[in-house]
């Protein structure tokens, strides 16, 4: 058995993982959580204001929320807005559980295509762990997908597809392009202890039941009962090093502004592609003066985030959009990999989502015409429940012009600058864009869907937070190695987003938590 | 009331012989949790120069020349208006008669899915398809899931995988 004081900061996807495996593995684990417990029936979805409350207090967006917990992320320098929650659990809480896995080229992208940086780690160095994140958190799919690795049987069986996602299944068939029925962290039976779905729809106020996988309930409890400590309303102010360089404790402040330190032997960031870049800034000192573990100058930049276009279709008849988890359900990659014909690098994924309910239809959904007025209460009829939204992910790739960055112009409660965002979608992803929604709006016509609008980049998708502190060979060009340890400070480690090299074109978090957990497991062995 | 604001409403959401008008509905609402940005919108409209309801014609183009020219203030005042209509009981009332949907909230019954038709990926089913990475992992297992499309893969197996 080892023995090492570990102090995660953030107790979200990855902190959470981390904090279970290392925990199993006899280290003394404390996490420190900005945030409190976001308890399941506290979720809005059982109040007749519940469409209100998903775009204001539950708003994903933390500068519309504006809830205690939150800190400023100044997002006016950027086209798309950011999307976390602060809380045990962090943005699971809110987020939809659509969890693709990358694919191995997403991990050889400029050995492969000469475009961004390869990552020190493949596919293959993760695939044990994305099976035991599946295993924790509970999967529902179906395996066999050729377009994929082999996996293990799924958890639970698919989600259904319901009646839009018959009609864009059977579109693809007849079209000859690839899908499968999605993997989500969202159970359609019962599972370790968690129910079954039941298909209120949206996912993302948090869910009531505890369906879908959070942190909070899958990790969490197995963390706690494997001995780790989780202090909430723990706001990290700064991360402390000794004069070998080593990092040695962390100041924290708790919700009555009083002022902590926590010594460790190991230090551990999982606050996010925005939170983990902006503490370590914030941690600069005369030994570290551009930031912590920032000697390449590559804490912040690189941000990616997937712009996501979002097309509709409208059908003569009822879609019943409405039944339903909301986000997912089957998904095509029949455009994920480079062809150079088509004049962008890498490629995108399309997935099908449901419909929203009234109040956001009424609003227009994603992108659909809907005037006020005279008119407004026919044409509400004619798209409530008719419609259904291909979201098209695409890959982003490194880009200068794409980065966070502090800004004191405003501060959190307890002083710590604000992260500012700035972010526009490059060259390649712009083209792929164009791509994309052609080839949504092909298969929407295919499926027999009479009208068509489309939102080019989705505002509010700012949810896939990656690159800001990037994995690499090279200390010079990277900030962590293959371990996740930082190559400035190696008892600090960052185990979320901040490390991918690459974006993939699909959502994020289970390769994220398979990070966490092998890098938890190469902390045990390294100290062993 | 301030009129304003009542034109606001009204010429937002007319209704008809179905369909409640907004008048009828949106101050019946309190919106607790309504942002800053949605509550200093409503103050903002209460100050616009609108024509009465009576005069529906130039309140439509009053209404218009507004958006045009304070979007962000007309949006926010909007989603005021909507929330407020869109949560109220009878116009759920409406919505249910009208669109089949059962107007409650998401919790605790959900909207489970009714319509089970399933389809296959038939296209897929025969056509092993990611994109070899260059190490001979991918290869070898590439080669297998051709060879025996059936076999069910284990943890244990899988386990087995990693280069380094
Ligand atoms: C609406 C929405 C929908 C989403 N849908 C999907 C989806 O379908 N599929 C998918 O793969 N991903 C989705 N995501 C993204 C997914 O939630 C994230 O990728 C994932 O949660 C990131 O994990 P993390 O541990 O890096 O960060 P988070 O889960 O964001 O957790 C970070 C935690 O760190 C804490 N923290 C930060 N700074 C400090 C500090 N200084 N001191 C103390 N604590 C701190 C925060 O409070 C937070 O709790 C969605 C997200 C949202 C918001």
């Amino acid at each position: 058995m080892v023995s090492a004081r570990v102090v995660i900061i953030g107790s979200g996807a990855t902190g959470a993982a981390f904090a279970w495996r290392a925990a199993t593995s006899g280290l003394d684990v404390t996490c420190l959580e900005r945030g409190r417990w976001a308890l399941p029936e506290s979720t809005p979805s059982v109040s007749s204001d519940w469409e209100v409350r998903r775009i204001t207090d539950r708003s994903p967006n933390p500068n519309v929320r504006r809830s205690a917990a939150d800190y400023p992320i100044l997002d006016d320098t950027s086209v798309i807005k950011p999307a976390t929650f602060n809380g045990v659990g962090g943005s699971t809480v809110l987020w939809s559980a659509h969890a693709p896995r990358f694919r191995p080229s997403d991990f050889k992208v400029e050995s492969l295509d000469g475009v961004g940086s390869d990552w020190p780690i493949n596919y293959w160095d993760l695939a044990p762990y994305y099976e035991l994140n599946d295993r924790i958190v509970g999967v529902s799919g179906r395996s066999g997908d050729p377009g994929n690795p082999p996996r293990t049987p799924r958890q639970t069986p698919p989600v259904p597809l319901g009646d839009a996602g018959t009609r864009v299944g059977a579109a693809l068939n007849r079209l000859g392009w690839h899908w499968w029925p999605t993997d989500g962290q969202l159970l359609t039976e019962s599972y370790d202890g968690r129910p079954a779905c039941n298909g209120c729809g949206p996912c993302e106020m948090g869910c009531f039941t505890g369906a879908r996988a959070s942190a909070d309930i899958t990790y969490w409890p197995k963390a706690l009962d494997a001995g780790a400590q989780l202090i909430t309303g723990a706001a990290v102010t700064r991360i402390n090093t000794g004069p070998d360089g080593l990092a040695t404790s962390v100041t924290w402040c708790d919700e009555s502004g009083d002022e902590h330190l926590t010594e460790a032997d190991v230090i551990v960031m999982a606050g996010n592609g925005i939170g983990t870049p902006r503490l370590l800034l914030a941690s600069a000192n005369p030994s570290h003066p551009t930031g912590l573990a920032n000697s390449s100058h590559q804490v912040g930049k690189n941000l990616m985030l997937h712009p996501i276009a979002g097309v509709t279709g409208v059908w003569d008849d009822r879609v019943e959009g409405w039944s339903g988890n909301d986000a997912f359900c089957l998904l095509t990659q029949h455009f994920y990999e480079t062809d150079e014909s088509r004049g962008f690098a890498r490629g995108y994924e399309i997935q099908l989502t449901r419909s929203q309910g009234p109040l956001l239809s009424a609003l227009g959904g994603f992108g659909m015409d809907i005037s006020w007025g005279e008119n407004h209460h026919e044409r509400f009829e004619q798209l409530f429940g008719h419609s259904a939204t291909l979201a098209v992910t695409c890959e982003d790739l490194p880009d200068a012009r794409n980065f966070i960055e502090l800004d004191a112009s405003a501060t959190d409660a307890f002083g710590v600058p604000a992260a500012r965002m700035h972010y526009s979608v490059e060259e390649n992803a712009d083209r792929m864009l164009d791509h994309g929604i052609a080839s949504a709006t092909e298969l929407l016509r295919e499926a027999g869907a009479r009208e068509i609008s489309t939102t080019r980049v989705l505002p509010g998708a700012g949810f896939h937070l990656m690159g800001t502190a990037r994995m690499g060979s090279d200390p010079a060009t990277s900030v962590v190695d293959s371990h996740c340890r930082t190559h400035d400070v190696p008892n600090l480690l960052i185990v979320d987003g901040s490390v991918f090299a690459s974006a993939a074109a699909v959502n994020p978090t289970p390769t994220m938590q398979a990070i966490a957990l092998r890098a938890a497991d190469q902390l045990v062995d390294s100290l062993a | 009331m301030n009129a304003a604001l009542n034109s606001f409403v009204a010429g937002l959401l007319p209704g008809s012989d179905i369909w409640p008008s907004g008048l009828e509905i949106v101050f019946d609402v309190e919106l607790p949790t309504a942002t800053i940005e949605m509550r200093q919108a409503w103050e903002e409209v209460s100050t616009w120069i609108l024509p009465p309801t009576t005069e529906p014609v130039e309140l439509q183009q009053a209404l218009q020349r507004y958006q045009a020219s304070d979007s962000a203030t007309f949006d926010q005042g909007m989603l005021m208006a909507y929330g407020c209509y869109y949560s109220h009981p009878r116009v759920l009332a409406v919505i249910e008669q009208r669109c089949g949907y059962s107007a409650r909230p998401p919790q605790p019954l959900g909207h489970p899915v009714t319509d089970r038709v399933q389809v296959h990926p038939i296209s897929a089913l025969n056509d092993v398809r990611w994109r070899l990475d260059g190490t001979a992992q991918a290869e070898q297992i590439q080669q297998i899931q051709r060879s025996q499309p059936a076999h069910i893969w284990t943890e244990e197996e899988i386990s087995t995988w990693p280069t380094l």
